[in-house]
């Protein structure tokens, strides 16, 4: 496969780039001028600077793939307005499929969601068949079910396979930007009162999804949508299999809907003054309670086949707990268990001149 | 040969002039001799250097008689020592100070470059030009400078005002080598960025004054004597060629116990007194002495030198001399008069003294939990302390590292048996300290870890490492150091120690590196505590392979036994395991967790250390005082007031109104008006706040109905 990933400096691209290049594929990875690459530390792929927002800028990445990997988005609840969401996630993907069709690529892969299937009022598990109800969603949330929608629509009309994958809840890392899914890890960890909350997810790797990712590209049928997920936890098992892996208590509190609500208020009016990002945002905080529960039989069809829930949090902690998304302060407070500390896989710093010293 | 400490007295049965009270303390303390002996028969060939303890928009009371600094010229040309020089030292406030300059302020002081008797002397700054000076690299003064007129002198009369100081409790010859120093801005340099004593130690050991004086003639006594100027006759001419035996000398005849100064006491413990030497003359106490209430010294002292307080203080406890210069900024004015104030009426009012007291106990009490508090929550905000090696490297041979991997075996051996828990930690409690052992093996292929992660540094990847100094006494044929010795310091462990008063743990180690080919080790042995916070911190770091080289196992092991603040060792926690074990070991867990962390973010080179040093940017920043900070915003709300005053709270709107095309249409009779600023405030606020009451009434509803659902 000759792949192209766009959103390659991000988690999912990034890991995206890493499973092709371990699958002995040939990948090139799309970024913006302005991107950090340290996600993309250590790997040996070529370097393409492209913009969404210009379409010109694609075509020279895109030509000569037969495949693209579309991962590039904007995942955010706070300082984004719904037109800029609209923008990046919608727009973006359009330009992506036109181009992508003026290339002579065969097939997309299109980073969706699984929120595109919606979430359930009590633990029940959704499959692809499903969409959102009455429930409240983000703009985020509405911009994904478009590009999805969208994504469809002009594969069918330009005549390109458009697969669309959508994760659940992504953890692991290197995550240098921290995405609102290894977020809710860091923001428990930072709580001094280890606040848990009703509801649940799926969570899944990011390495799982990104070889879902690949495995869609090779066996997912054109105009299909596949839900990448793991294990279907509470929020209660998520946050004391946390405390249990970092060696702490917890968790400590259950947050209601008004007090989560207030919180959220409160971080949001303090990020507004300190001009930092909130912890938590009022968005965030209205979709507390819901069971974003997902089965993945369809892609499991395919052979996907993720790791334990546990285990994504093992891989996830072991980068998160020494990352500076947690502060002095509360990785002082951490103990992180064995298992933690044995699924961190270190990156060599480069030697400087005058080096080695100790070798 | 015996040095000889010589008091000159004037008494009511044998009244002397100063100039007599001079001319024999230094006859008898030998100075005519040390001088004769360095000029080698060639007096006028000799440049003597003068340092009287001044500071020139100083007090004149709690500087050196400019008179009695004559006397000596005049003695020193009398014995054809011609080529003389007194240099003035600013010191002090006199960084925030406006005024005529040092040399014409020197002059009103009585520094005219002739004796009445009319020999000539130079006057010459010492914080102008600065020559780069030759301190050791174990020295704290390794890199600074020092004025051309102190280095190329070739004898060198350190002259002292008897005096009371609020923190030393005396200050005397050794106090006034700061002012020998180059920085203008002593305070940052000699005691916030580097520990005092330390500097006075490395001064006396590179480049020493050869004779030391202290002006008792008149002193200045009371709460701050060294600051506010409280003159009493007594009479007295202290002179000694050892700086260290001229200050126990003089605390003696003060009536205080010579070693109550932290700085005499830190000196006297790294210098020593002369090998023989002798106090020539009466040491009877000063009748009428007073010396600064034992409150007031434990008050200042809990001040933290490189904390803003003691800045504050130090500065502002200066008295400025009415009519020499003028504190720039109004505020430290205001601060400095209530303060001198306040410490010339403690002198006179007991009621005074215990104000004053209860305001620096507060101050301190504040300071204190403020440094606490960062210690465990904002140590990137700390910064590191300039420290020397504080131990001789000369005093140790290399038996004495090659000895230490001996030593520590058996302990290694006790370590190793002990049951380890899941996270690979051991300990146990022997006697008062506390055996410990931790290893991890990290997904690092052994010979790429060795090359990035440097075993004779490994000390500096333990957790709360506040930096510290390292000497490098030998290196094998690839340069890498086998024996070395470090000083190093760590937040007070475990880090709330800090509020009960723990002081950062600062230990002295002799080091022996091996570098094996299956295996690298550090090992290292405690040899001192400057500060008294360790009685062993004893250890080895192991670097092995692991998996056949593709991973790298980190071993640990120490033997440790930390000094508890009074607090703690009041409750004794020796006698109740039960308290005890817990915190120890959770203490232990966390620090030897972080510190295996750190190696690995060693080997990505990732940022791990906390602290910051200093850089020339925390100089500048240093001229800023608190005081600074509160006359700015004094004067910007003032000037706030002044625009909200005159505008009324109200913002211009364009006459006419906007239509539904676009445009803003104005008819004749329109007139601007002023919209009042909060109803605009409100005005933009409004949605946010629908939104927000809006966001809060759902989720209540959502509460409501979860209280409903089984």
């Amino acid at each position: 496969m000759r792949a192209c990933v766009t959103g390659a400096s991000g988690l999912i691209g990034s890991q995206v780039v890493r499973a092709l290049l371990a699958a002995g594929h040939r990948a090139r990875a799309l970024v913006r001028r302005s991107s950090d690459l340290r996600q993309l530390h250590g790997l040996d792929v070529p370097l393409v600077n492209a913009d969404l927002r210009d379409p010109l800028s694609l075509r020279p990445a895109f030509e000569g793939c037969d495949t693209v990997f579309h991962c590039a988005a904007v995942f955010a609840y706070w300082d984004t307005s719904p037109e800029e969401l609209s923008r990046s996630n919608v727009e973006g993907t359009r330009e992506v499929l036109r181009v992508a069709a003026e290339a002579g690529v065969r097939r997309v892969v299109v980073t969706s969601s699984s929120i595109t299937c919606g979430s359930s009022g009590g633990p029940v598990a959704r499959d692809e068949a499903w969409l959102p109800g009455e429930e409240y969603l983000p703009d985020y949330f509405v911009t994904k079910l478009e590009q999805e929608r969208t994504a469809f629509a002009l594969g069918a009309e330009l005549g390109l396979e458009v697969v669309a994958a959508c994760p659940t809840i992504v953890v692991g890392g290197p995550d240098w930007r921290l995405v609102p899914s290894n977020a809710l890890i860091t923001r428990y960890l930072a709580d001094p009162l280890r606040t848990t909350y009703p509801g649940g997810c799926n969570l899944v790797s990011v390495r799982d999804v990104a070889a879902g990712h690949v495995l869609l590209a090779e066996r997912g049928l054109p105009g299909e949508r596949y839900l990448l997920g793991g294990e279907n936890w509470a929020w209660r098992t998520i946050h004391q299999t946390l405390s249990e892996l970092c060696g702490t208590r917890g968790p400590w509190a259950t947050a209601s809907h008004t007090g989560a609500y207030l919180a959220a208020t409160l971080g949001e009016i303090r990020a507004v003054l300190t001009s930092r990002a909130p912890a938590t945002t009022r968005a965030e905080a209205r979709t507390m309670g819901r069971f974003y529960w997902y089965r993945h039989d369809k892609a499991a069809g395919l052979g996907y086949r993720p790791r334990p829930a546990r285990q994504a949090l093992v891989e996830a902690l072991g980068w998160l707990v020494t990352s500076p998304h947690l502060t002095d302060r509360v990785r002082a407070g951490l103990r992180p268990h064995p298992e933690v500390t044995s699924a961190r896989e270190l990156l060599p710093r480069p030697l400087e001149g005058g080096e080695p010293v100790g070798g | 040969m015996t040095v000889v400490a010589a008091v000159a007295r004037s008494t009511r049965v044998r009244p002397l002039t100063a100039a007599e009270l001079l001319a024999d303390a230094v006859a008898r303390a030998g100075l005519w001799d040390l001088l004769a002996e360095r000029a080698h028969g060639e007096p006028g060939g000799l440049a003597v250097l003068l340092t009287p303890g001044m500071s020139a928009y100083g007090d004149p009371a709690t500087a050196v008689s400019a008179a009695l600094v004559e006397h000596l010229v005049d003695l020193l040309h009398e014995h054809g020592y011609r080529d003389v020089t007194v240099g003035a030292a600013r010191c002090g406030p006199d960084t925030w100070l406006a005024g005529p300059g040092l040399p014409e302020t020197c002059r009103r002081l009585g520094y005219g470059g002739r004796t009445p008797q009319g020999h000539g002397y130079r006057l010459v700054d010492l914080s102008e030009e600065v020559e780069p000076a030759d301190f050791p690299d174990s020295a704290v003064l390794h890199g600074s400078g020092m004025a051309r007129g102190w280095l190329e002198a070739g004898f060198r009369i350190n002259i002292a005002k008897n005096s009371t100081h609020p923190e030393f409790g005396y200050a005397l010859c050794l106090a006034n080598l700061f002012g020998v120093l180059p920085q203008d801005d002593k305070h940052h340099h000699y005691r916030a960025r580097r520990d005092g004593a330390e500097v006075i130690v490395d001064l006396l050991r590179r480049y020493p004054p050869d004779f030391h004086l202290v002006d008792a003639v008149v002193s200045s006594h009371g709460c701050a004597g060294s600051q506010v100027g409280r003159p009493l006759r007594t009479g007295t001419v202290i002179a000694a060629p050892d700086g260290v035996l001229a200050d126990l000398v003089g605390a003696l005849l003060m009536g205080v116990d010579p070693v109550s100064s932290p700085l005499n006491a830190r000196v006297l413990g790294d210098c020593g007194l002369p090998d023989a030497y002798r106090i020539d003359g009466d040491l009877t106490p000063y009748q009428g002495w007073r010396n600064p209430p034992r409150p007031l010294v434990e008050a200042v002292r809990r001040l933290a030198p490189d904390g803003r307080a003691h800045r504050l203080f130090s500065v502002a406890a200066w008295h400025v001399a009415p009519g020499t210069a003028e504190v720039t900024d109004p505020a430290l004015a205001r601060l400095s008069r209530l303060l001198t104030a306040l410490i010339r009426a403690a002198d006179a009012n007991p009621a005074a003294a215990a104000a004053l007291c209860a305001l620096l106990g507060a101050t301190a009490s504040a300071s204190a939990t403020v440094r606490a508090w960062r210690t465990g929550n904002a140590k990137d905000g700390l910064r590191r302390r300039d420290v020397a090696l504080a131990v001789d490297p000369d005093a140790y041979t290399h038996a004495d590292y090659d000895r230490i991997a001996d030593l520590l075996r058996p302990l290694e051996t006790v370590v190793d048996a002990l049951p380890a828990d899941a996270w690979q930690m051991r300990w146990q409690h022997v006697g008062h300290s506390i055996l410990f052992g931790c290893e991890r093996t990290v997904n690092a292929p052994y010979p790429e870890f060795v090359r990035r992660v440097d075993v004779s540094r490994s000390i500096s990847y333990m957790t709360d490492y506040l930096g510290g100094r390292v000497h490098v006494v030998s290196r094998d044929g690839r340069g890498r150091p086998t024996r070395q010795i470090e000083r190093n310091l760590y937040l007070a462990q475990p880090n709330y120690l800090a509020y009960y008063g723990g002081p950062p743990i600062d230990v002295c180690k002799l080091e022996s590196v091996e570098y094996g080919e299956r295996r690298q080790r550090i090992c290292w042995r405690t040899v001192r505590s400057p500060n008294g916070s360790a009685a062993y911190d004893d250890g080895s770091v192991t670097f092995l392979p692991a998996d056949g080289g593709g991973r790298t196992r980190i071993v640990i092991r120490v033997r440790q036994r930390f000094t508890l603040p009074l607090t703690w060792q009041v409750i004794r926690p020796d006698t109740r395991p039960k308290l005890r074990d817990p915190l120890v070991q959770d203490s232990y867990q966390r620090f030897f967790t972080r510190t295996l962390d750190n190696f690995e973010a060693q080997y990505e080179g990732r940022p791990f250390r906390i602290g910051r040093p200093w850089e020339e940017l925390d100089d500048l920043e240093a001229a800023e005082l608190p005081t600074q900070r509160l006359t700015e915003a004094a004067r910007m709300l003032r000037t706030l007031a002044a625009q909200a005053a005159s505008q009324a709270l109200t913002v211009p709107t364009p006459p006419g109104r906007l239509g539904p095309d676009g445009f803003w249409h104005v008819t004749p009779g329109d007139l601007p008006v002023r919209t009042p600023l909060l109803e605009e405030f409100r005005a933009s606020l409004r949605p946010a706040v629908a939104g927000f009451w809006q966001g809060l009434r759902e989720a209540a509803a959502r509460d409501r109905r979860s209280r409903h659902t089984p």
